[in-house]
């Protein structure tokens, strides 16, 4: 489980001098988070070129918002949730209007049928290539809030308190996020399950 | 016990599940449910051996180049919010200032010309005149904010803090103002090929940039390092020798300009 509290007291110190206006003491940080961030930033945009400019991104935010950063929290937490938001951001650029269906839905209400995609033919995904674009394409069929929860969980292995601060939801509905996650992510596999094995 | 739904096992997997026992104990009973778990392991494992692109082990470097130039600029925008409104004013005459020297350069340059030359002051004399003014002008401004911070105590008594510590605030936010112009003349100086100031505001620009971007409070070390850069590099003497022949300029080229329309 990666957690993000080793360096807490570093990081506090760092923040503290770049705050009183020691710009060189911001770059330990950028050290520090940028191959995390880069991990996180190309789970969630699904490509390299993306994924660069929300790190970039991110520390500029952080940066600029530094003094808004309290002292007693996790830097790491705080920047995951400034990438976050970033990645939001991005992510409903990049689609038009209506086609992520949020949180704020209650019952859930996309159907198995809104994550068909074309049915390959068993032999397409006997490379291990193609089985990687299935994959993907099903990571694009989660609602930008979706993909996070699952990312910060799944593969960060950040808790659902966390992620929830980070996301700024409620625990059950991060809770939810994840699961839902989970859900459409599988049923867009299961006519792969044989090869997943 | 009926069967587990997703929630329950996805719960489970992440180690969430209220009751995980209770679950356990289904599963080792239930082949239906352990079929179904099982496939949701492969499924996430799947997710979780997907690859990542690696980065090279300075790719923390390589962010902070290129974050770095525009650091600086947010910088500059935070200090600028900062500014009063007189400032914003004198900010924007000198912007007008440092337009309208380029824009008599370049009107010196391609204006046609008329094969008689007339007595009255011609557009290279007029761009010289504007620039020599407004560069006075900040020359002098710049001795200021280095002659205070030069000649002032380092002992905090007569800012109201800390013995320990001095505010050098008010500096800072005028070397701010100071480093924007600075690099407005700095550039024009080089359009109008005038080696002299151009060498000076380059010269002028470290240093300001050093008080620009210190904290508002300093020790009284970081104090007299800031006092040791002034004086080491010399650059008091400079400007004001550099302000001096400034004035010169300015008061020959106006002597020049009034024979030649008398």
């Amino acid at each position: 489980m990666v957690r993000m509290d080793h360096a807490d007291d570093s990081d506090a110190t760092q923040v503290a001098k770049t705050l009183a206006g020691n710009q060189e003491a911001f770059r330990p940080l950028v050290g520090r988070y940028s191959q995390r961030l880069f991990r996180l930033a190309y789970r969630i945009a699904g490509n390299e070129n993306d994924a660069e400019e929300l790190v970039q991104e991110t520390f500029l935010k952080a940066y600029r918002n530094l003094g808004k950063f309290e002292s007693r929290s996790n830097f790491g937490t705080w920047l995951y949730r400034i990438c976050a938001n970033c990645s939001l951001d991005q992510l409903r650029k990049r689609r038009p209007e209506g086609v992520f269906q949020e949180l704020d839905d209650p019952e859930g209400s996309m159907s198995q049928g809104d994550l068909s995609h074309p049915s390959p033919s068993p032999e397409r995904l006997m490379f291990s290539t193609e089985m990687r674009q299935e994959m993907e394409a099903a990571i694009q069929q989660l609602t930008p809030t979706e993909r996070m929860a699952f990312a910060l969980r799944h593969h960060e292995g950040l808790g659902i308190e966390e992620i929830s601060e980070i996301l700024g939801l409620r625990i059950s509905a991060t809770k939810n996020a994840v699961f839902r996650g989970v859900q459409k992510l599988r049923r867009a596999l299961a006519p792969f399950a044989e090869q997943i094995r | 016990m009926k069967h587990l739904d997703d929630q329950q096992l996805i719960a489970l997997y992440y180690g969430d599940a209220a009751r995980a026992e209770a679950i356990k104990e289904h599963l080792r009973s239930c082949m239906a449910c352990r079929e179904n778990f099982q496939a949701l392991q492969h499924t996430l494992a799947a997710f979780k051996n997907a690859p990542i692109p690696e980065r090279d082990t300075d790719y923390g470097s390589q962010v902070w180049y290129a974050i770095s130039q525009r650091l600086d600029a947010s910088q500059r925008v935070s200090s600028m919010q900062r500014v009063s409104r007189f400032s914003i004013w004198r900010l924007a005459a000198v912007s007008a200032l440092a337009a309208m020297v380029v824009l008599a350069f370049f009107a010196g340059r391609y204006w046609p010309r008329k094969p008689v030359q007339t007595a009255a002051a011609n557009p290279a004399q007029i761009r010289q005149g504007v620039l020599l003014v407004a560069v006075s002008d900040h020359l002098d401004h710049a001795q200021m904010v280095l002659m205070e911070l030069a000649n002032a105590d380092g002992d905090g008594a007569t800012n109201g803090t800390t013995p320990a510590n001095v505010n050098i605030a008010t500096e800072q936010a005028r070397a701010q103002e100071l480093l924007v112009s600075n690099r407005l003349y700095e550039q024009t100086a080089q359009q109008t090929g005038d080696a002299e100031i151009q060498n000076i505001l380059s010269a002028l620009e470290p240093v300001l940039l050093e008080i620009a971007h210190s904290p508002n409070e300093v020790s009284s070390q970081q104090f007299q390092q800031i006092q040791d850069r002034i004086r080491s590099a010399g650059i008091l003497f400079k400007v004001r020798v550099v302000s001096s022949d400034v004035r010169d300029k300015e008061r020959s080229l106006a002597r020049r300009n009034g024979q030649g329309q008398t």
